[in-house]
């Protein structure tokens, strides 16, 4: 979430999931909380029983639309145009020019007196481009976002009336984002929208808050980064975060996918959000590494303490003053190596083996047939799951095989299929959402043959070990120098799941006591820990916090603070001290939460502080020449993870499509952009080869826009689902949503079977003929859209063609999460010709 | 998987298929640093391509003759900087294929 990360200075979720019912409006966009968040959205229901107003903004009417109080369709890829044409409202309002709160809080708290460079123009000066654009870097240049001068001393305008300062800036990128361009744009009727407004308006203030809730349905755009910006700009301008009820909720696309990226699969970041180096920048030293990603203000001035007891974690005694504390030894990225490059590399036989963990690329990737038809240039594929999904069985049982385009004879690849155990057959974490790790215990031994993940990467780490024990190869002494010493349990030698939490709280070296929280770590060895913001999840022996479970009474106050450990320091909502004005105090008694205590003289309230605990409010950086780290922050910067203690309501850095979020068009539209000449977010990463192109705009033969998604009953690649009997009678098979209007003019009827089109692949399935979905007016023309889950494949007892077959390999720039919610078809009635091929034995079936 | 004509599939004996797979996969990367626009992308898979050849084939050969490492190593190293091109291909990517071009060159006088 680097919206989120660039904005606030974290990319987590600012609140938690029971913080909900604290606010008196809830706005759910990018989510069909209710059926695909059930749990969290029990809280909503919480919120409106207490008379808040429920909002969903989607192109779908769901189930979450049916509990709303106002519903609001918008065309799938528009979301910036909506919550642009939202900033707009709030900034040219009476109530936001008229009520001090607002002003003080935007003031204070935010960058919007900062004053920027003479030589910004916003992309509404520019015709869809900020300035700094680079065609032939196909990238910006961030200089002229720069304030006036560097951060500690950058210039002020209090009253927010100098046309640079970032409240103008942000009036005039808006200025265009009126309700008419918003319904011309999005499809959403200019009186609903409005009422959308109104409800965050007369729903902010002292006494009351809002919040929003996204999920994947913004993630999954290449404009994706900047419509969580969007978002967090709206919050920020109404003083909703820091405080109960308010903040913006990332809704994760999976259990412990917040884990996951605190403790990351993702290739550019190290544990802790410590970026992965990189063979392109100034890495080459740890020296190197420290300068050029320490930020000298601020709490992320701490980096080299983290940095070198991650180091002393991993390497131990090998890690040593005079070797760079074995920073070497870290892989160095040469580019992007997610997920949609990775398939390419596949295609193009770069990468030789592949271990699948937790997913199902087959069904879950991208332009799948092009996924398909790559993985058979692989020499091995490891895939632990607990039944066989296609990914391990595409060789033989693909649309390509049957089609003839494969021949599973002449695919050498070798599949290795390892059972792996499911979640309670193994102790371990989960952290989820909210930033609350919990811990979980094991119910069961599991079956046969099955082992934890745990266990596979412990075994497999441990044989590596052993056989490049001896070698002399300085390539190898980045295995040989890990520690991997967690001792094991059982007869299956279960690693200790327990030690490695321990480990990533943090110990000190020499006497291996666990340290209390991160504050506790040292940049000289002397401390190693695995995950400095998980520290205090372990603070000493036998206290393992993610497994407290001491909820709050009905008598509060409803921070459960004694439930779990919610990094970092356990802070249920993150950036708290903005719960109290500049001076300290409550905004208001019903938004009580975090105060400044003249007489103890420190900072105390229902929730563990997120600032420094005894910096009072009044407190002023130092003097110029001290002005490095906390110390050059005041008391009343909330936002301590950034340089200035402030919201990036404008990002001078950080993001590579712009400071502030502008409207696109997806990369595949009907429309032209009705608001710039810029078409498409001009930094998306796009990979246009033979075998994934992508559609003009307007082109007459994808005349429809493509958004697919999750149900309640199917998780994900669809595998821990669709071979589970009782769920998958729930939902048996798959389908595809059409409007009533368009199945008339298609000749569709209800359950027909259709067939969806685009450039990368075809799939049939069936229709459901529904009012849920509406024909949009966008730009003047009638814009339909079908919706797709997402989840089906062959193997499993629900079945169904592989929606993501149809999707290109494209990506946001700053994430390359790919375009899966928006994108142009063409769709008919009828079906597939296709043989008719059972697998043999000849075939290895 | 091969996309490109000029780089034929069949090459006559061990040694010359190596000689031959670099002298294709400079080929390969001296078409991708000029591409035309709308063909980038397919120029920069061709010389990955032709690079992995040559990698796969010293593979092959490694195993029996492990001197070939450090010619190995160099088309690592030349296959890690096209890996991460992405297009268009812009001034500072170019340049890596520049350095990419550099590496395999490096070792010419020697046997492959």
């Amino acid at each position: 979430m680097p919206s989120l990360g660039a904005t606030f200075g974290r990319g987590a979720a600012t609140t938690a999931q029971w913080d909900l019912a604290n606010a008196q409006c809830v706005v759910i966009m990018g989510s069909n909380m209710a059926e695909n968040h059930p749990i969290a959205f029990r809280f909503v229901m919480q919120a409106k029983l207490r008379g808040a107003t429920i909002i969903h903004a989607d192109p779908r009417f769901t189930r979450t639309s049916a509990l709303a109080d106002i519903y609001a369709p918008v065309r799938a890829g528009s979301d910036v145009a909506f919550l642009g044409g939202l900033i707009r409202h709030v900034l040219s309002s009476e109530r936001w020019n008229s009520d001090p709160f607002f002003r003080t809080f935007v003031r204070h708290y935010t960058n919007a007196p900062l004053i920027v460079s003479p030589q910004f123009h916003t992309a509404a000066e520019g015709d869809g481009l900020f300035s700094g654009w680079q065609p032939e870097q196909h990238a910006y240049s961030e200089s002229s976002w720069q304030y006036e001068a560097p951060t500690a001393s950058a210039p002020l305008d209090e009253s927010m009336q100098h046309p640079r300062c970032v409240l103008q800036i942000l009036k005039r990128q808006y200025a265009e984002y009126t309700p008419e361009m918003v319904e011309r744009v999005t499809g959403c009727p200019r009186a609903t929208f409005l009422k959308v407004a109104e409800a965050l308006l007369n729903n902010a203030g002292r006494d009351r808050t809002g919040v929003w809730c996204y999920a994947v349905g913004w993630t999954h755009h290449t404009t994706g980064v900047q419509m969580i910006r969007a978002a967090a700009i709206l919050q920020s301008l109404l003083g909703n975060v820091g405080r109960p009820g308010a903040g913006v909720l990332a809704l994760r696309g999976h259990s412990s996918i917040q884990g996951s990226t605190d403790i990351p699969t993702l290739y550019n970041l190290l544990p802790g959000y410590l970026p992965q180096p990189s063979a392109l920048k100034s890495h080459r030293t740890l020296v190197d590494y420290i300068d050029t990603e320490r930020v000298p203000t601020g709490w992320w001035h701490n980096f080299p303490r983290y940095a070198v007891s991650l180091l002393r974690a991993w390497y131990g005694e090998a890690a040593t003053p005079e070797n760079d504390r074995g920073y070497s030894w870290l892989p160095k990225i040469m580019g992007d190596h997610s997920q949609q490059p990775m398939m390419l590399a596949i295609r193009n036989g770069t990468i030789r083996g592949l271990i699948v963990i937790g997913q199902n690329p087959v069904v879950g990737g991208h332009n799948t047939h092009l996924i398909r038809k790559a993985l058979p240039n692989l020499e091995w594929i490891v895939v632990r799951e607990t039944f066989e999904s296609e990914t391990a069985s595409s060789w033989y049982r693909s649309p390509e095989v049957l089609a003839g385009e494969l021949a599973p004879q002449a695919i050498k690849t070798e599949i290795f299929m390892l059972p792996a155990s499911l979640p309670g057959e193994k102790e371990g974490t989960f952290t989820n959402t909210q930033r609350l790790v919990q811990w979980h215990d094991k119910v069961v031994e599991p079956p046969g043959a099955c082992r934890s993940d745990l266990w596979f990467t412990f075994h497999l780490g441990r044989r590596l070990k052993a056989l490049y024990a001896d070698s002399t190869d300085p390539k190898d002494a980045p295995i040989q120098n890990l520690t991997w010493d967690y001792p094991t349990e059982g007869p299956t030698a279960e690693p200790s799941a327990d030690a490695i939490l321990k480990e990533i709280n943090g110990y000190t070296w020499l006497d291996r006591q666990q340290v209390a929280s991160f504050a506790a770590l040292k940049d000289d060895g002397s401390t190693a820990c695995g995950c400095w913001i998980y520290s205090g999840v372990y603070p000493r022996d036998g206290q393992n916090l993610s497994r407290a479970r001491v909820p709050d009474g009905p008598q509060g106050p409803g921070t459960h603070l004694g439930w779990g450990f919610a990094w970092p320091g356990n802070r249920r909502i993150l950036y708290n001290r903005a719960s109290a004005d500049p001076q300290g105090q409550p905004w208001s008694e019903a938004k009580r939460y975090v105060w400044w205590d003249d007489a103890t003289r420190q900072w105390v309230g229902h929730d563990a502080i997120d600032f420094v605990k005894d910096k009072p409010p009044d407190a002023r950086p130092a003097d110029e020449s001290h002005r490095t780290g906390m110390d050059a922050l005041s008391g009343d910067a909330p936002f301590i993870m950034m340089a200035d203690g402030r919201i990036n309501l404008f990002a001078p850095s950080g993001l590579k499509d712009g400071p502030l979020p502008t409207h696109y068009e997806p990369i595949e539209s009907p429309v032209r952009n009705p608001l710039h000449a810029q078409q498409d977010n001009p930094a998306a990463k796009k990979w246009p080869r033979d075998d994934n192109t992508y559609h003009a705009v307007g082109d007459p033969r994808y005349p429809y826009v493509i958004t697919t998604y999750r149900l309640t009953e199917h998780h994900a690649g669809g595998i821990p689902t669709r071979c589970v009997p009782t769920l998958a009678e729930l939902q048996p098979e798959g389908f595809c949503e059409i409007a009533p209007e368009l199945a008339a003019e298609l000749g569709i009827a209800n359950r027909d079977w259709v067939v969806i089109s685009t450039a990368r692949g075809s799939i049939e399935t069936r229709a459901l003929v529904t009012e849920r979905m509406r024909p949009l007016e966008i730009a003047g023309r009638c814009v339909h859209v079908v919706g797709v889950p997402w989840h089906f494949g062959w193997e499993g007892y629900a079945t169904g063609d592989i929606a993501n077959t149809l999707s290109a390999i494209v990506g946001d720039p700053n994430t390359t999460i790919h375009e899966g919610k928006a994108f142009t078809c063409a769709l008919r009635r009828g079906r597939l010709q296709r043989p008719e091929r059972t697998p043999t034995d000849e075939d290895g079936a | 998987m091969n996309h490109d004509p000029a780089i034929p599939d069949v090459l006559p004996d061990e040694n010359a298929v190596l000689i031959a797979l670099r002298d294709q996969a400079e080929q390969a990367l001296q078409r991708a640093r000029a591409p035309l626009p709308e063909h980038a992308g397919t120029s920069i898979d061709a010389a990955e391509q032709a690079l992995v050849r040559l990698r796969d084939a010293l593979i092959e050969r490694y195993r029996i003759a492990p001197e070939l490492r450090a010619r190995l190593d160099q088309v690592n190293v030349a296959i890690s900087l096209v890996v991460g091109i992405e297009t268009p291909i812009t001034a500072r990517q170019r340049q890596r294929l520049e350095s990419a071009l550099s590496v395999i060159g490096e070792r010419r006088g020697e046997t492959t």
